[in-house]
């Protein structure tokens, strides 16, 4: 027996320890002694009781001696990486947008504005065909985003269309979902794309007072009204609309939850939100600056208790979709897998949504005989954390999988490197939060 | 632009050589101007519609690319994507045959060993269970053993629940039953052949050479039985699988002999027919097959096959050989493994429900890299990880090597005895295999030596 390279101690009070293993997503309370005893790899000296040993055993905090724990890390992470259960198409229909958004990491649609033309989306519904026959795979997401992707309503109708036919005949089953800012989102729009889109998703940011101060129009008039007006066009229909909802506080939610309310919104069926928070700064910061980013974080877990709270006070935890702090990430991004695709205007192809228009991170381009993948496509595809500075004996490896590509190439100039960002500053506070969060009353007394 | 790191330059007399391109496939005739500016990278020399062709074939490619990456990803995807769950069960290791060759005996298998039905039931479970899993959109269900139909109605039960489990999930579904033919009855057959998709036979030559190394326990050839079993067969339209081991002393009339005798039962012309030709090899091939040994009897095999192949098309089977570069029985096969078993989502389950990583030591416990258990799920050993997660890009030998896409590095879970004891000589045996593809494909070019 040898104890576990992926055991992390959190102290709790003076003389106990939360004991988390990563890579089997366990949690344990240890005092001191036990802390000793795992860390020295004295086990079988000192753990004499049969079932705490299997308790250990099952935990995956102690492991046998001819287990190799990293390469049992690069099975799973190789098998996450390479053998996806579905494919997903990120398609930009268009950089430009109707509003401005203050935050907006793509300079709301004013630095590109570029939308595809008809020959780019013809090689796009091919390219996605093509693809996803050799992915190999049985279901397929479409997200049609942008700029906002109903300033190009012919496009979006036209990829719906096509590959939901073209899923009914292959048996493919096909999840279109459109990210608009719903300002255009117009009786027109509804009736060609509903047939087949599986859900809309929209942003509201707070209350209609603060939303309206930064989801504006070019000419500074607030969007929340029509947002709200366009979006019960949708209501009750068996396209869900899915709101994300940005809020700096519980007050904040607080206020939008009965705004909505008020509109009649809590009684559709076919409605459900998540709660996010924004960045107000831009891209380059959000990829280099790591103290912006833990500021970021830091507020999220923050707040998440009292916007529980008011969740659960006002009746709307049924449609909440709460985020996972347990997911554990052994690919440090689900688009860094294989079956990822962002597909811009342009016909290009990226790995990330937020690097999408930006030339250097570009991996791909749909030609008319098909796509041309270039190197960083491979670079990302074969980025293995094992091999990578700092990561293999890393006990936070199995949560964080290596950390960002394009923040690793941006500080790095490599795909194949580390980074690390705030992932060691901040997983233990989440730990501890998750853990209250689903055992109230054990650590009712424990300040986070 | 630079030269590929994949480029395999062969002489092929004095002024002119052949560059194959190991990860693309592609090949191309250079005179020795050519030859060199492309070894030494003097891209300068090579005029722009040349330069063109060059870089559409993959024999130069843009400065940045690192095609160590290309090869690696090509290998993990082939190696953990499971589009295709595919599992070979065998229902039992024993067998009513003595084949002198036959590896299953050289490794002291207990032959008695059959699956009883509650581990079958694991088993079916395992495989539904595993499909889900894996995402899978296609089954693959081979029946092997020992002789898989001296257990026919596990073979039966196994097939049929998975066959209709998968028709029920909208999943495509492929089963093969390697037999030696010797137990296909008509009633056998008619039971099993809605679950079945294909039949594996093997001819051991014609019916003289056949007897002497195919027969039952008491001595009598086999060779009339299993034509009369692949007449059956071949009656229905199941895919049939005939494999023709080339022995020592075989000769080209001896196996004109033999696709008389098939011909005979009406299969020249037949859809749905596949032939191939295999050196009878060692048992312990796959472990050593870098071995100088090894090479050189595997040279003289390759230089046999592709007077077979024209032989046989001339005899008009040409349709039913499957030898084209890319091709399943090809000299260049392209796969991106060194072995189609060692690979996520593919199992080789014995009767004991227990899992490895190869059929040629399937039932030798030792070799075992995990088990079914009881509700249906995988347990697997820490040799399990260990095998599967080796990859020739971390061999210091490979690594580096123009013809890793083609060898791949070998079996990975040979024993460490086994590993290149007098150095890789897998080079030399896909420069022939390289030419031997080439003039079989394209016999008009001259080649020199």
């Amino acid at each position: 027996m040898k104890s576990s390279m992926y055991n992390l101690f959190v102290p709790i009070d003076e003389s106990e320890y939360v004991l988390y293993n990563f890579l089997n997503d366990s949690a344990l309370i240890v005092d001191e002694d036990m802390k000793l005893c795992i860390e020295k790899g004295e086990l079988n000296s000192s753990i004499s009781n049969q079932s705490v040993k299997e308790t250990l055993l099952n935990c995956g905090v102690i492991v046998h001696d001819d287990i190799n724990e990293r390469k049992l890390y690069l099975y799973r992470y190789n098998i996450e990486k390479y053998a996806p259960s579905y494919s997903l198409f990120i398609v930009l229909t268009t950089f430009a947008c109707n509003l401005s958004c203050p935050y907006c990491y793509e300079g709301s649609g004013e630095i590109l504005n570029s939308s595809m033309d008809e020959q780019t989306l013809l090689k796009v519904i091919d390219f996605i065909k093509k693809t996803t026959h050799e992915d190999g795979t049985r279901e397929i997401a479409i997200k049609l985003y942008g700029g906002e992707p109903l300033l190009c309503l012919d496009s979006c109708y036209a990829i719906s269309k096509e590959l939901s036919k073209w899923g009914d005949e292959n048996n493919i089953k096909v999840n279109i979902v459109l990210q608009t800012n719903g300002t255009l989102l117009n009786e027109n729009a509804v009736r060609l794309l509903t047939p087949y889109l599986a859900a809309v998703e929209v942003t509201l940011d707070g209350p209609p007072e603060s939303h309206n101060k930064s989801r504006c129009y070019k000419n500074g008039d607030g969007s929340y009204e029509d947002i709200l007006r366009n979006i019960s066009l949708l209501a009750g229909s068996k396209t869900s609309i899915l709101l994300r909802l940005n809020v700096e506080n519980s007050d904040g939610l607080g206020l939008l939850l009965d705004n909505l309310d008020k509109n009649g919104l809590k009684s559709w069926p076919n409605l459900s939100f998540y709660t996010a928070h924004i960045s107000y700064y831009d891209l380059c910061e959000f990829f280099t600056n790591d103290e912006l980013c833990l500021k970021d974080i830091n507020t999220v877990l923050e707040i998440r208790p009292s916007l529980l709270r008011v969740i659960y006070e006002k009746g709307w935890q049924s449609k909440y979709h709460m985020y996972n702090m347990r997911k554990q990430k052994l690919v440090s991004c689900n688009n860094e897998k294989r079956g990822r695709y962002v597909v811009d205007p342009l016909g290009d192809i990226y790995k990330c949504v937020f690097t999408a228009g930006d030339k250097a991170h570009r991996v791909g381009v749909i030609k008319d005989g098909g796509v041309e993948w270039n190197s960083a496509y491979y670079d990302i595809l074969t980025r293995n954390p094992l091999d990578m500075e700092g990561c293999a004996d890393c006990v936070y490896l199995p949560n964080c999988g290596g950390g960002c590509a394009s923040r690793a190439f941006l500080n790095k100039e490599s795909f194949n490197a580390s980074y690390c960002g705030p992932i060691k500053r901040i997983m233990s506070k989440r730990i501890l939060l998750y853990l209250k969060e689903i055992y109230p009353e054990k650590f009712s007394r424990l300040v986070i | 632009m630079k030269s590929s790191i994949y480029n395999i330059c062969i002489q092929t007399d004095g002024c002119n050589s052949i560059i194959f391109n190991a990860l693309k496939g592609t090949s191309i005739l250079v005179d020795s101007e050519m030859k060199t500016a492309i070894e030494s990278n003097s891209l300068e020399m090579i005029c722009p519609e040349d330069l063109f062709t060059l870089v559409d074939s993959g024999f130069l490619v843009e400065d940045d690319l690192d095609e160590r990456n290309v090869y690696a990803f090509e290998h993990n995807q082939n190696k953990y994507s499971t589009d295709i769950s595919s599992f070979l069960v065998l229902p039992t290791l024993s067998c009513n045959l003595s084949c002198p060759y036959c590896y299953e005996d050289s490794l002291n298998i207990s032959r008695s060993r059959s699956m009883d039905r509650n581990i079958a039931e694991n088993v079916t479970n395992f495989i539904k269970n595993q499909v889900m899993e894996n995402h899978s959109r296609s089954v693959v269900l081979g029946l092997y053993g020992g002789e898989p139909l001296l257990e026919s109605d596990l073979c039966i039960q196994i097939a049929e629940s998975i066959s209709k489990w998968t028709m029920s999930r909208g999943l495509n579904y492929f089963s093969a039953l390697t037999t030696n033919g010797t137990m296909l009855s008509q009633e056998t057959f008619d039971k099993l052949r809605p679950f079945i998709s294909s039949v594996h036979f093997t001819l051991d030559g014609p019916e003289e050479e056949h007897n002497k190394m195919r027969f039952y326990k008491g001595g009598r050839g086999t060779y009339s039985d299993l034509m009369k079993a692949i007449s059956l067969a071949g009656e229905s339209n199941i895919h049939l699988t005939v494999r023709i081991h080339i022995g020592d002393r075989t000769g080209q009339g001896d196996f004109a002999k033999v696709l008389g005798d098939l011909e005979a039962i009406g299969l020249r012309g037949r859809p749905r027919t596949y032939l191939y030709f295999m050196p009878i090899e060692p048992k312990d091939e796959c472990f050593n097959t870098s071995s100088k040994k090894s090479l050189r009897r595997k040279l003289k095999n390759i230089e046999l096959l592709p007077c077979i192949w024209n032989m046989a098309r001339e005899l008009g089977w040409g349709e039913s050989l499957h030898v084209d570069a890319g091709q399943e029985h090809s000299l260049l096969p392209f796969s991106r493994l060194p072995c189609g078993f060692l690979k996520n989502g593919c199992y080789v389950i014995d009767p004991s429900a227990r899992l490895y990583s190869c059929p040629s030591v399937a039932g030798i416990e030792r070799y075992s890299v995990g088990s079914i258990s009881q509700d249906g799920t995988a347990i697997w050993l820490p040799s399990y990880y260990d095998a599967i997660t080796a990859s020739p890009t971390d061999a210091t030998a490979c690594k580096d090597c123009s013809h890793l896409p083609l060898c791949n590095g070998g079996c990975p879970v040979r024993p460490s005895s086994a590993q290149e004891p007098d150095g890789c000589h897998l080079k030399e045996f896909y420069n022939k295999k390289i030419l031997t593809h080439l003039a079989h494909k394209y016999p008009t070019l001259i080649w020199g030596t």
